[in-house]
């Protein structure tokens, strides 16, 4: 992989658009692309295990992992519930990059409580006209095809009546407008529907049976499975730097800062073990507790080694902008990566959802 | 990647029985031993777990002491296995045959119990020790003060860790009727465990580490017993007309306990795994694992206390008996100063922790 492609997540840049696309053909090419689909369509049909080591050497190479709404979220649902047509149409386009896929599930009032959704789509003729809006849609800006959660069946009961259609953002009443956050970026877009007309073709599945294909696709996104490898990279060379930095006596690190790398470098071991420990057990597409355990505590893992880094910068974490004199990109970046990252508890599934789901389902705490 | 053996299985299941046989005891903080109880363990072999065959032991592994341990835990039982694995592990690895063969046995037959006083009062674990040594024509003469000493009231031999010019030495005390947990020595004569020339620092952390690996498994039972109990009254007692499991305020947390018991067991079982690893890999991975032990107990302890309300701090209640124990086992032979210390000396000796090898 060249070392332009690995420049920006090892020094904590936002990749562009580019060099994502780049990344993703180089690695769809070598077949390392889209391990976890099935073998017909480009896969490797492996296991959780084998997919944390490909993950964690992707990471401490500092590889742009591939696109995750193209590679962990639509792809598999299509290999799985689409039809032949769709399949053969967009699969291979999706494994190389060459659709740039967004989601559409969370809107203004149907957040964790995603079936509370309200986009509509009604059939006219040989299309579904869809009118709504979609918000913290990732890099929808510069996406190319939406997979969106729509309501098709206002009658039926909330999860019933929902669809997923394949959405040209190109489509007359499609409006994207990215949302300024506070770490100066813009990664996430809300999205308006104004009439806009999809062809019928482009449902994925079955009409009214969205809501299985939803859970199939949250069930298999593993985002923790990639946070262990990832935190580990990070505190690996918050590490490094941090020896770099010289304090009071010119040479030591201070020890209340060597007693948080100790604790993080044991509780990100505990969760490695945890992936090692169940990676026989677990099925594509079926919520285990071990996604929820990963999911819970490797986004805070994750947010205390982004907050480490922060600590680690000390004063050079005032400057965010890059290309300052004697300041490193890593920590004149410092503090605008810590604060993107305290989406992590909240987005896929936010801590709260992950512990309702092991108390209701492990524990057997209802009301 | 983790699975017990059928052997390991009917190991479990005989510990449990056996301990399903003798009643509770409704007490909590040091205790004398139940000798009936110690002794129906040494019978099933427990006792002597990483002894040599020579001397009734059975050579076994990490896996088997985990096992034993985790049903200590699981029933709350307070007996002197850690102290005794402590002890076990010191005297395979640096005692001469004949002290070996005088201690060994009965150790393993349950007829004696061996601890090793290594704390003293006012000083951490890692300190050097006071206690002070003078070598006379009669042998070993100890001056100091050893406390607490753990099970002392039942100990027939110490194992007296003394300052000898830097270096780890050891020195046997036959004790017998000692009142408290006091060894306050003047002048008491005693014999070298070891050879005077034994390298003793590899042996000595070696036992500390095993006795360590006994800490955190038996924690482990005691964690899930008590996580066990607090779902089920979560579900059962009832407040303003609906049943606590009802309130997201202790649903929520009790998920939060799941996760921190979840990942003690990963690190508990790879602790496990770990424990005849190379020096430097079993004591890494055995005091990473006794600080994540250590955060699940003390977040257990607090919750399982609050989400109980007052009947979790009686002592006639299981799950009181199993935070008051789970506090003890976390400050035992040490609690995780040693092992913090340790992984902060070489804190950048490593990029990074290798869990695949």
């Amino acid at each position: 992989m060249p070392d332009e492609l690995r420049a920006p997540l090892r020094d904590g840049l936002e990749a562009t658009p580019e060099q994502i696309r780049a990344t993703q053909r180089i690695l769809n090419a070598a077949g390392l692309a889209v391990p976890g689909w099935p073998a017909e369509w480009g896969g490797r049909d492996w296991t959780d295990l084998e997919k944390f080591i490909w993950l964690s050497e992707l990471q401490s190479a500092f590889v742009i992992p591939p696109l995750a709404a193209n590679v962990g979220m639509i792809g598999p649902v299509l290999a799985e519930f689409a039809s032949p047509a769709l399949k053969k149409r967009f699969l291979p386009a999706t494994a190389n990059l060459d659709v740039w896929w967004c989601q559409g599930f969370s809107e203004p009032d149907a957040g964790s409580d995603l079936a509370a959704l309200r986009t509509s789509a009604v059939r006219d003729g040989d299309a579904w006209v869809v009118n709504g809006q979609k918000i913290w849609t990732t890099m929808g800006q510069h996406a190319d095809w939406m997979f969106a959660l729509v309501r098709t069946d206002p009658e039926a009961k909330k999860q019933q009546g929902i669809s997923m259609l394949l959405i040209d953002l190109q489509t007359p009443g499609v409006t994207v407008r990215p949302i300024a956050l506070i770490d100066g970026g813009h990664e996430v877009c809300e999205t308006f529907f104004d009439n806009v007309r999809v062809p019928a073709d482009q449902l994925v599945g079955e009409v009214n049976k969205g809501w299985d294909y939803a859970k199939f696709l949250l069930g298999n996104e593993r985002v923790g499975l990639a946070a262990v490898a990832s935190t580990k990279a990070r505190l690996a060379q918050t590490k490094r730097r941090a020896a770099q930095i010289a304090d009071l006596s010119g040479e030591h690190v201070d020890s209340a800062l060597i007693d948080r790398f100790v604790a993080l470098e044991a509780e990100l071991m505990a969760l490695e073990v945890t992936v090692l420990r169940e990676s026989g057990d677990s099925e594509a597409g079926r919520a285990n507790p071990v996604s929820s355990i990963l999911k819970l505590r490797g986004s805070e893992l994750e947010q205390q080694v982004m907050e480490l880094t922060l600590d680690v910068a000390g004063p050079m974490s005032a400057v965010w902008d890059i290309g300052v004199d004697g300041m490193p990109i890593w920590a004149a970046r410092s503090m605008p990566n810590y604060l993107n990252d305290l989406k992590a508890t909240i987005y896929a599934g936010s801590s709260e959802v992950q512990r309702l789901i092991i108390s209701s389902t492990i524990l057997g705490l209802r009301a | 990647m983790f699975t017990l053996s059928s052997e390991q299985i009917a190991l479990r299941d005989s510990v449990r029985s056996l301990l399903s046989r003798h009643e509770a005891v409704e007490r909590t903080g040091p205790q004398p031993v139940p000798r009936d109880l110690w002794e129906d363990m040494a019978e099933l072999g427990a006792l002597g777990l990483l002894c040599a065959e020579d001397v009734g032991g059975y050579d076994a592994t990490g896996v088997e002491l985990m096992v034993v341990a985790a049903e200590l835990g699981r029933a709350g039982r307070v007996l002197p296995f850690v102290e005794t694995v402590h002890a076990a592990v010191l005297l395979e690895r640096i005692a001469t045959e004949d002290e070996r063969m005088r201690l060994l046995p009965g150790l393993v037959d349950g007829s004696s119990i061996v601890v090793v006083a290594h704390a003293e009062p006012m000083r951490t674990w890692s300190s050097p020790r006071t206690m002070s040594v003078s070598v006379g024509d009669a042998g070993w003469r100890l001056n100091g003060v050893k406390a607490p000493v753990p099970y002392l009231e039942d100990a027939s031999h110490c194992l007296v860790t003394v300052g000898d010019g830097g270096r780890e030495s050891v020195a046997v005390l036959d004790v017998s009727a000692s009142a408290g947990s006091a060894l306050v020595l003047a002048d008491a004569p005693a014999r070298q465990l070891h050879t005077p020339a034994a390298a003793t620092d590899a042996g000595v952390d070696e036992a500390h580490d095993l006795a360590t690996l006994v800490v955190i498994s038996e924690a482990l039972g005691a964690m899930d017993a008590a996580l066990a109990q607090t779902t089920s009254y979560l579900s059962t007692r009832k407040q303003f007309g609906k049943p606590l499991a009802a309130f997201q305020t202790l649903s929520q947390r009790a998920a939060d306990v799941y996760v921190s018991v979840e990942l003690a067991r990963s690190v508990v079982q790879y602790a496990a795994v770990a424990a005849f690893d190379d020096k430097r890999r079993r004591a890494e991975t055995i005091g990473r694992a006794r600080l994540v032990v250590s955060r699940a107990v003390r977040h257990v302890v607090a919750e399982v206390a609050q989400m109980h309300g007052g009947i979790g701090l009686t002592a006639e209640y299981g799950a009181g008996r199993l935070i008051a124990r789970l506090t003890q086992l976390e400050h035992a032979i040490g609690g995780i100063e040693p092992h913090r210390r340790r992984l902060v000396s070489s804190w950048d000796a490593h990029p990074e922790v290798q869990v695949l090898t």
